[in-house]
C-alpha cells in the first residue's frame, strides 16, 4: 500500500480549447479510499488514466511513496485497475485472467496458483475458476476484474466507473462487496464515478471535480453536509436555491431572517439552498423562521410525498416529507431543520 | 405478420417457398445422386447404387495430381496472404491515418474483390511474361495470395474495429510489455476473425478457376480446371463423384467458419 | 504533503511514450498489391492503346485508339458488350425478386427454423463452382431431369435446349448470386422494427401494400447493395458463362479468354479488359450514388 501524490497535473487534449485536467494537486493517503466525483467531462477519468500511466500529463508530477513515476509506463507502475468495460480477456478462463498479471511479473506456475486461488476466494469465485468470462453473469465478471487487479498486490487500486453497466440492485451489492474487500485489505484505492450515492457509500474521501479542477475535497460527511460551492451542492442533490443576503450570523431571504453559522467565504450577496428532505409543511405558522406560500403541487411517491410550494415572489421550492394530507391550493408554511439550510457564494 | 392470412394464400406461400428451395438445392442434390449411380451416364432415375465412380475419380491421375496442386496452392496462398492481410488490417485500423487515407487504403486492399478474376489472371500473365517470369507456380501463388488477401483483411479489420481498447490497457496495467500485449492479448482475441478470413480465403483459392485459367501451364493444373477440361470431353459420373467430394470439403470449411466466427456475420458484412 | 526523493525517471526502458504509429504495416501488402494487381492491370490498360499485333505484349509502337475504334465499329465485337449487359441485367432483376422472396421467408420464419433456412439459402455459395455447374448440366441437359420431367408430363414433345444458351447462363448465375442478394436484403429487414409493418396493418394496409409501401422502401439500402454486388459479379463472371453458355456464350469475359488464349491478340484483348473494368466501376458508382440519394432523406447515417 502506498501514498499517491499528484502535483499540478495538467492535460490538454489536442484540438480541445480548455484543458481536460487543469493543474490538479492531490494527496491520496496510504490505505484510503478516495473517490473522484463529477459529471462526465469533468476530467476525473483523465486524471485517473494519468495516475494509471495510460495517458501522459502535459505538466505536473505523480509520485508513489515519494518516487516520481510520471514517466514510468503503465506496465511498471505496479497498479491494479478495474475498467469501465471490465476488459476481461475473452480468450482466457477466470483463473487465467487473474493469473495474467502474475505471469507478466515472471512468477512460476507453482507460485501463481495459490495467489490466484486466494484472490478468487476473496471475491467468492473459487468455484468458477475454469469458466470463460462470457459464461459469467455481470456481477461475477465484475468480481473477476477486481480479483485480477488485486492479485498483483498493487500499490494502488484504480477503479474507473466499474459499476456503471450493472443494474441498481446489483450495483448496490457490489458496492458493499468492494467496501468490505478494500477495507479488509487496507488498500489504497482511487475510484471514479458520476454517482454521488455511490461515492458517499464507498469513500473515505471525496474529491468533487468540475471542468478539470477540484471544486471541493473532503469526507463524505463534509461534502454532503457542508458543500462549499453551488456546483457541489447541486451535484450532491441539493435544490431549492434562493437568492439571499448574509448579515453576520444570519441569512435573509424571501423576507425571512434565519440564524446560521457560516463559512467566512460567504459574501453578502449569496445563495441559500434548502434540502428537500429537511423541510416540513404545516398549515399553522410554526415557531421560528418559516416561509409562507401556496401549495401548488402534491405528488404521492410512497414513503414520501413531493410538495411544491409557490412563494409570494413566484419562486418555487420543493419539500419531500411523509404524506401529510395537504391539498393543492392550500396556504402552507414551510420550515426547516437547521442543517437543511446551506449558504454559498453564487 | 401472420394474422389475416387465408389458408389459400398460405398454400401458395408454402408452395412458392418449396419451389425456391428446390431451385437452390436441385443441382447439389443432382450431383450427389448421380455420383452414387451405378450406370455409366448421369441418368435419372439412377440405375442402382454404387460407389465405383468415387474409385474411378480417385484413381484418375489428372484429378489426384491437380487436387494435390490445388491443396498445396491454397495452403501456400493462405500462409502468405494471412500475415500480409493481418499486418495491413493493423496498419489501417491502428495507423492513426486521416480518414480519407484510410478509406483509400481500404478500397485498394479490397479491390481484388471487385476486379474480375479473369482480368487478374490475364493482367498477371501479361505482366510476368513481360518481366520474363514464366513459372506456373510463381504465377499461381501470386494470383492466389491476391485472392486470399481481401478476405483476411475484411474479417480482421471488422474485428479490430470492435476491439475494446481497454483490453490492451488492462494488459499494460498488469505489467505486460507492448510485445506481450500483442502476442498474449490482441492476437488471441482477433484469432477467430483471422481464422475465418483464412479459411474463407483457402476455400476461394481452392475453388478458383477464373484467375488460374491463364496462370497454369501444360504440366501444372488445378483441380477445378482439371475438372473443367475433363468435362469438355467426358460426362461420366466420376465428375459427379469428385464434385460431391468438393461439396463435402467446402461444407467442412463453412462449418469451421461457422464455429469460429458465425457464417452469416461473415458473409453479410 | 511530504514530497521527498524527487528522482527523475530514467530515460529509455519503461519510459512512457506514445507507441509508434503502425501505419507502416500496410506497406508489405501495398507493395504486393502494387506489383501484382495495380501495375499489371495498368500495364494491360496501357497496352490497349498500342496497335493490334498478334502475340505482342510489349509496349512497342505508337499510341493509338485504333483498337477501340475497331471494337465499336464491328457488331461482332460490340455485341458482346450488349449481351453482357443484357444477361447481367436480367440476372440481377431475377436475383432481386427471388432474393427478396427468400429474405422474407427467412425474416418471417420461426427462430427455430431460421438456421436451417439460412443454410439452404447459403448452400449455393458453399459448393464448388465446378460441382454446381455440373449439377445444372444434369438438371438442364437435353436428357436432363427437367426435360425428362416435362416429356413425362407430355408438356413437350421433344427435349428443349436449355444448356449452352443464355437462359442456362442466367439460371446458373441467379443460383449462385441469390444468397448475396438475400443476405443484403435480410440485413436491412432485420433493422426494421417488427412493429412498423404491424402498425401499417392496423391502419388498414393490406399485405401487398405493406410490402410495396413499407418494406421495400425501408430495404432500399440492402436492395441497392445487393443489386450492386450481383450486377458487378455477373458482368465479371467467367466460369459459369464458359461452362453453361458454351464456348461461344458471347459474353465479354469469355471473349477475353478467346482473345488471350486462342487468338493471342493481346493488345485488342486489353481493350476488352479495360471496357470490363470501366463497366464494373461505372455500375458500382452509379448504383451506390443512386442508393445514397434515395435513402439520404430518412437514413440516419
Amino acid at each position: 500500500m502506498a501514498q499517491v501524490t499528484l502535483t499540478h497535473i495538467t492535460k490538454l487534449f489536442p484540438g480541445a480549447a480548455t484543458p481536460a485536467v487543469d493543474g490538479i494537486s492531490l494527496v491520496i493517503p496510504k490505505g484510503s479510499f478516495t473517490t473522484l466525483l463529477g459529471p462526465s467531462g469533468c476530467g476525473k477519468s483523465s486524471t485517473l488514466r494519468i495516475v494509471a500511466g495510460l495517458s501522459k500529463p502535459d505538466n505536473g508530477m505523480i509520485l508513489i511513496d515519494g518516487r516520481n513515476i510520471t514517466h514510468l509506463s503503465a506496465a511498471k507502475r505496479n497498479i491494479g485497475m478495474v475498467f469501465q468495460s471490465l476488459a476481461l480477456f475473452p480468450h482466457m478462463t477466470v483463473a487465467e485472467n487473474v493469473a495474467f498479471g502474475l505471469k507478466m511479473r515472471g512468477l512460476a506456475e507453482a507460485e501463481r496458483r495459490p495467489k490466484v486461488s486466494r484472490a478468487l476466494e476473496l471475491v467468492e469465485l473459487g468455484h468458477l475458476a475454469e469458466r470463460y468470462p462470457h459464461q459469467l453473469s455481470g456481477g461475477q465478471q465484475q468480481r473477476v476484474a477486481l480479483a485480477r487487479a488485486l492479485v498483483v498486490e498493487p500499490s494502488i487500486l484504480i477503479l474507473d466507473e466499474p459499476f456503471s453497466a450493472l443494474d441498481r440492485k446489483l450495483r448496490e451489492s457490489m458496492q458493499i462487496e468492494l467496501y468490505r474487500i478494500t477495507r479488509s485489505l487496507g488498500i489504497t484505492a482511487m475510484f471514479v464515478t458520476h454517482d454521488q450515492e455511490e461515492a458517499l457509500t464507498l469513500s473515505d474521501r471525496i474529491v468533487v471535480m468540475n471542468q478539470g479542477r477540484i471544486e471541493q475535497d473532503g469526507t463524505p460527511r463534509e461534502i454532503y453536509g457542508a458543500p462549499k460551492t453551488r456546483f457541489v451542492a447541486e451535484f450532491m442533490g441539493l435544490s431549492n436555491f434562493l437568492p439571499a443576503q448574509s448579515r453576520g450570523s444570519a441569512l435573509v431571504f424571501e423576507g425571512v431572517t434565519a440564524e446560521k453559522t457560516m463559512d467566512a467565504g460567504v459574501p453578502q450577496e449569496c445563495f441559500v439552498a434548502l434540502r428537500p428532505e429537511g423541510l416540513s409543511l404545516s398549515v399553522a405558522k410554526p415557531d421560528g423562521p418559516a416561509l409562507n406560500g401556496r401549495l401548488a403541487e402534491a405528488i404521492y411517491q410512497g414513503a414520501t410525498s413531493s410538495y411544491t410550494v409557490e412563494l409570494p415572489t413566484g419562486r418555487r421550492i420543493t419539500a419531500r416529507t411523509p404524506d401529510c394530507g395537504l391539498q393543492p391550493g392550500q396556504d402552507v408554511w414551510v420550515s426547516w431543520s437547521p442543517d437543511a439550510l446551506h449558504a454559498f457564494a453564487a | 405478420m401472420e394474422q389475416g392470412m387465408s389458408p389459400y394464400s398460405d398454400f401458395f406461400r408454402r408452395a412458392g417457398t418449396g419451389l425456391l428451395f428446390l431451385f437452390l438445392l436441385a443441382p447439389l442434390a443432382a450431383v450427389i445422386v448421380v455420383s452414387v449411380n451405378a450406370g455409366t451416364t448421369p441418368k435419372f432415375p439412377p440405375e442402382g447404387f454404387s460407389l465405383k465412380w468415387y474409385g474411378t475419380a480417385l484413381s484418375n491421375p489428372a484429378f489426384t495430381g491437380s487436387a494435390f496442386n490445388s491443396l498445396l496452392l491454397a495452403a501456400l496462398a493462405t500462409a502468405v496472404g494471412t500475415p500480409l492481410g493481418v499486418a495491413a488490417a493493423f496498419g489501417i485500423a491502428r495507423g492513426r491515418l486521416p480518414s480519407a487515407v484510410r478509406g483509400l487504403l481500404e478500397a485498394v486492399f479490397l479491390s481484388p474483390l471487385i476486379v474480375p478474376g479473369i482480368v487478374i489472371g490475364v493482367a498477371l500473365l501479361v505482366a510476368l511474361s513481360s518481366a520474363g517470369l514464366r513459372d506456373a507456380w510463381l504465377r499461381l501463388i501470386l494470383g492466389h495470395v491476391l485472392l486470399v488477401l481481401p478476405y483476411v483483411i475484411r474479417t480482421t479489420l471488422a474485428s479490430l474495429q470492435n476491439f475494446d481498447p481497454a483490453l490492451e490497457e488492462a494488459a499494460h496495467t498488469l505489467g505486460a510489455s507492448r510485445f506481450k500485449t500483442l502476442t498474449q492479448v490482441t492476437l488471441p482475441v482477433l484469432r477467430p476473425a483471422i481464422m475465418a478470413g483464412a479459411i474463407f480465403g483457402f476455400i476461394i483459392s481452392f475453388d478458383d478457376a477464373a484467375v488460374s485459367i491463364f496462370l497454369i501451364d501444360s504440366s501444372t493444373s488445378t483441380l477445378p480446371l482439371a475438372i473443367m477440361s475433363y468435362m469438355q470431353y467426358n460426362f461420366d459420373p466420376s465428375v459427379a463423384a469428385i464434385s460431391s467430394m468438393l461439396i463435402g470439403l467446402t461444407l467442412a470449411g463453412a462449418l469451421a467458419i461457422e464455429r469460429v466466427f458465425g457464417l452469416k456475420k461473415f458473409l453479410g458484412s | 504533503m511530504a514530497i521527498t526523493d524527487m528522482e527523475v525517471a530514467p530515460a529509455g526502458s519503461g519510459a512512457l511514450k506514445p507507441p509508434p504509429s503502425p501505419a507502416w504495416l500496410v506497406l508489405p501488402g501495398m507493395v504486393f498489391l502494387f506489383f501484382v494487381l495495380l501495375l499489371p492491370v495498368g500495364w494491360l490498360m496501357a497496352l490497349s492503346l498500342k496497335p493490334s499485333m498478334a502475340g505482342a505484349f510489349s509496349m512497342e509502337g505508337d499510341w493509338t485508339i485504333a483498337n477501340y475504334l475497331r471494337f465499336f465499329s464491328q457488331p461482332f465485337y460490340y455485341s458482346t458488350l450488349i449481351k453482357t449487359l443484357w444477361v447481367s441485367g436480367l440476372t440481377t432483376v431475377i436475383t432481386a425478386v427471388i432474393g427478396y422472396a427468400l429474405a422474407l421467408v427467412i425474416w418471417t420464419a420461426k427462430p427455430a427454423h431460421r438456421g436451417w433456412i439460412v443454410l439452404i439459402v447459403l448452400s449455393p455459395l458453399l459448393v464448388s463452382i465446378v460441382a454446381r455447374t455440373y449439377g445444372w448440366m444434369i438438371v438442364l441437359g437435353d436428357r436432363g431431369i427437367l426435360n425428362q420431367f416435362l416429356l413425362g408430363l407430355g408438356l413437350i414433345d421433344e427435349p428443349i435446349q436449355i444448356m449452352y444458351t443464355s437462359a442456362a447462363v442466367i439460371v446458373g448465375l441467379v443460383h449462385v448470386f441469390v444468397p448475396f442478394m438475400a443476405l443484403c436484403i435480410l440485413t436491412s429487414l432485420d433493422k426494421i422494427d417488427p412493429n412498423v409493418p404491424e402498425a401499417a396493418m392496423t391502419f388498414g394496409a393490406g399485405r401487398l401494400a405493406v410490402l410495396t409501401r413499407i418494406l421495400v422502401p425501408l430495404t432500399v439500402p440492402g436492395l441497392a447493395s445487393g443489386l450492386t454486388i450481383v450486377f458487378s459479379l455477373s458482368i465479371s463472371s467467367y466460369v459459369t458463362p464458359a461452362l453453361m453458355g458454351g464456348p461461344r456464350s458471347g459474353m465479354l469475359t469469355t471473349f477475353i479468354y478467346q482473345q488471350f488464349a486462342v487468338t493471342l491478340d493481346w493488345r485488342f484483348g486489353a481493350v476488352l479488359v479495360t471496357l470490363l473494368l470501366a463497366l464494373t466501376l461505372l455500375v458500382l458508382t452509379t448504383i451506390l450514388a443512386l442508393a445514397a440519394r434515395m435513402t439520404a432523406k430518412w437514413s440516419k447515417a
